[in-house]
């Protein structure tokens, strides 16, 4: 158990006071996951997570994609070895969401009983976590452009990680990211990445890093697995991807299965889901715990116990129909562009329903679409794609992005509001209807989902 | 046929810049485009091209992008002079100005054609919804940048209804002289403003002019703008 400072009047004070908001909440609200008990604790002690009890083992998950995953993969392995630990996954991934699940499971005296704390962090928010609480081990399991708004530029949030990894922190970086891989230039660090697969391609719509960063030269690459996820080298100096220490190979999609090379042995694992992104996420968990001391063998245990959350991909099966809902991350082009790969490569006549219209933005007036113009919606151009419905205030906006990609403008259809999407639905000779939501859209979602389903009982 | 050059992509394309590309395709069916990259000389100094096209870059990039421009300083000059459509989003209408302050008040020396400069704030990223108006046209887009631009210049290209302009105390945005449109709306304008679009497809002086997929073009427009009226 650590602390970065000693306890003093203002820390107990906003300790108590937090714990009395978490109680309140808690019964009110039917434990649903809050910052707020967190929010009260730093409003009142300013430097509330140094002063608070904490493992002496700390894993912090951050990247533009696959934190939430990576960071519950990594807890679910942990816990299902019988290692307790504590997580963020019920509050947020800024500094109250971590101060909140602190505060929930600290004693009197503001201390933690678990051996090990994994803590999924928000990309801007690290210069303010890593000076609180510095992490033992750092995963960046990639980073991308995301939304325009919450991040800017890839560059801007690389910029930030930079400056707030302290030295003595262990990185796990991803190799087949060259924004990523360059993080901690005197950290020790590990590498993991993946190898050529099935689906593996050469260009891509938008790729964030295409020019060598030492010479300025243009980067070939051997392969991409998304966006400028791959493999590549400078054209004319030495700059090349980093050597890998956990690389994931002989990927059989088939029968879920791929290897893990660790020092030139391979290691069987299953996958727990079959998309790139998931895929990634495995082999990021791998090498972390692998860092962190697990056997292969515990490992594995845990991750064939594990899944991908329900609330981020489901499927329903009605009679010879699948419903699959599909979370795709708000205004997020990479994220969307997985989804929209995956949906493509999934055999069989398909509906697509998208409710990517960031219902929340709205507050700010309207949401900034250029993303979508960075989102590879041409995936949807196939025979066997036979609708595609866009939902919500940003529904033209879509269909004209969907038209502008070469789809027929006769499958298209437009709906502003989210009633009745149900019924629009043209069902004959569809065998999968795809529900890809925003983050703020499970709701919607899934009460499209039960509509859909009642009304083929 | 009509000559479309693409200046950077690997570095100017950082918020649905292609959208313009792919919309000015649909709306030119006899388009050629360029991509020019940061180590070739630009297409625009052994040809006549007819619209060149630079969209937003990071901070850093912006430097080893202005000092390939300066190389081709009075030529640019002279496409502008000539009525050749430039369009440029995002912090590429910097380039335009005297210069660009850094946070350690050094500058990057830029094109000096407009009497107006660039200053950069540090962990500062400025997001907006705006509308302004070019003319009678009513021009929609987002803005979200690092910098905002200061001194005073005639050239213009929109006066904001809503949002703000060069900076946060005036309602002048970007800067426009002959068909030269710079402003620091970024991503894909075009997509976003049929009529911006039309007007410019009447300087290329085409035969016909109808814009693709007009109808969702408008109803995106318009309830776009009764967002923004709206907030």
């Amino acid at each position: 158990m650590k602390r970065n400072k000693k306890v003093n009047v203002k820390f107990f004070v906003g300790l108590y006071i937090a714990k009395i908001a978490s109680f309140f909440i808690k019964f009110f609200f039917r434990n649903r996951g809050t910052h707020a008990p967190g929010s009260i604790a730093i409003r009142i002690c300013p430097d509330f997570l140094s002063r608070i009890g904490r493992p002496s083992t700390i894993i912090a998950v951050t990247g533009t994609n696959g934190k939430t995953s990576t960071s519950n993969l990594i807890n679910d392995v942990l816990n299902k070895n019988n290692i307790n630990t504590i997580n963020n996954s019920k509050g947020s991934n800024m500094p109250a969401g971590i101060a909140s699940s602190l505060i929930e499971k600290s004693n009197y005296k503001g201390l933690v009983s678990a051996t090990v704390a994994v803590f999924e962090v928000d990309e801007r928010a690290s210069g303010y976590i890593y000076n609180h609480i510095p992490p033992t081990y750092l995963i960046c399991t990639n980073l991308f452009r995301d939304s325009i708004k919450r991040n800017g530029h890839a560059e801007f949030i690389l910029t930030k990680i930079k400056s707030a990894v302290p030295i003595k922190t262990t990185l796990i970086l991803n190799a087949d990211d060259l924004i990523s891989s360059s993080i901690g230039e005197k950290n020790k660090k590990v590498y993991f990445s993946l190898d050529k697969i099935s689906t593996s391609v050469t260009s891509s719509l938008v790729c964030d890093i295409m020019v060598c960063p030492e010479c300025k030269s243009k980067l070939n690459y051997d392969y991409i697995h998304y966006n400028h996820i791959g493999k590549s080298s400078c054209s004319k100096c030495d700059f090349k991807s980093k050597d890998s220490d956990f690389s994931g190979c002989d990927v059989d999609f088939k029968n879920k299965k791929f290897k893990i090379i660790e020092k030139k042995q391979k290691i069987e694992y299953n996958m727990i889901s079959d998309s790139v992104f998931n895929l990634y996420n495995m082999i990021g968990v791998i090498a972390v715990l692998r860092t962190y001391g697990l056997t292969h063998k515990q490992i594995k245990k845990g991750l064939d116990n594990s899944s991908i959350k329900s609330s981020r991909y489901d499927i329903s099966k009605i009679g010879d129909l699948e419903i699959i809902t599909m979370l795709s991350k708000n205004q997020n082009p990479i994220s969307s562009s997985r989804a929209l790969d995956y949906i493509s490569n999934v055999p069989g006549n398909k509906v697509v329903v998208l409710l990517l219209t960031d219902t929340k933005d709205k507050v700010h007036g309207s949401e900034d679409i250029s993303w979508l113009y960075d989102t590879d919606f041409e995936y949807l151009n196939r025979s066997d794609i036979k609708q595609v419905i866009a939902c919500g205030n940003r529904c033209y906006d879509l269909s004209l992005r969907l038209k502008l990609a070469g789809i027929n403008p006769d499958i298209i259809k437009t709906k502003i509001t989210y009633d009745n999407i149900e019924n629009i639905i043209e069902k004959g000779n569809i065998d999968k209807i795809f529900v890809l939501y925003e983050l703020y859209g499970f709701n919607i979602a899934f009460d499209l989902k039960k509509k859909i389903s009642g009304g083929l009982k | 046929m009509i000559r479309l050059e693409v200046l950077y992509p690997e570095y100017m394309n950082l918020y649905g810049d292609t959208g313009n590309i792919k919309y000015l395709k649909e709306c030119i069916p006899n388009l050629e485009i360029i991509y020019t990259s940061i180590n070739q000389k630009p297409a625009f100094m052994r040809k006549k091209i007819d619209i060149l096209y630079l969209g937003p870059s990071t901070e850093s990039k912006q430097e080893e992008i202005i000092k390939k421009l300066l190389n081709y300083k009075e030529k640019l000059k002279e496409l502008i002079d000539d009525n050749t459509i430039i369009i440029a989003t995002g912090n590429s209408v910097e380039f335009f100005g005297k210069y660009i302050e850094k946070i350690d008040k050094k500058r990057i020396k830029c094109l000096g054609f407009y009497n107006v400069y660039s200053k950069r704030i540090e962990n500062y990223r400025y997001n907006e919804n705006c509308l302004g108006k070019f003319g009678d046209i009513t021009v929609v887009g987002f803005k979200n940048q690092m910098s905002h631009m200061y001194g005073k210049d005639k050239h213009k290209f929109l006066y904001m209804e809503i949002g703000t302009g060069r900076n946060i105390d005036v309602k002048e945005e970007g800067l426009m002289e002959n068909n030269f449109f710079g402003t620091y709306l970024l991503g894909p304008i075009l997509p976003l403003n049929p009529y911006f679009t039309e007007y410019l497809l009447k300087q290329l002086n085409q035969k016909k002019i109808e814009l693709p997929y007009f109808e969702d073009c408008l109803k995106a427009y318009e309830k776009r703008i009764e967002e923004f009226k709206n907030n």
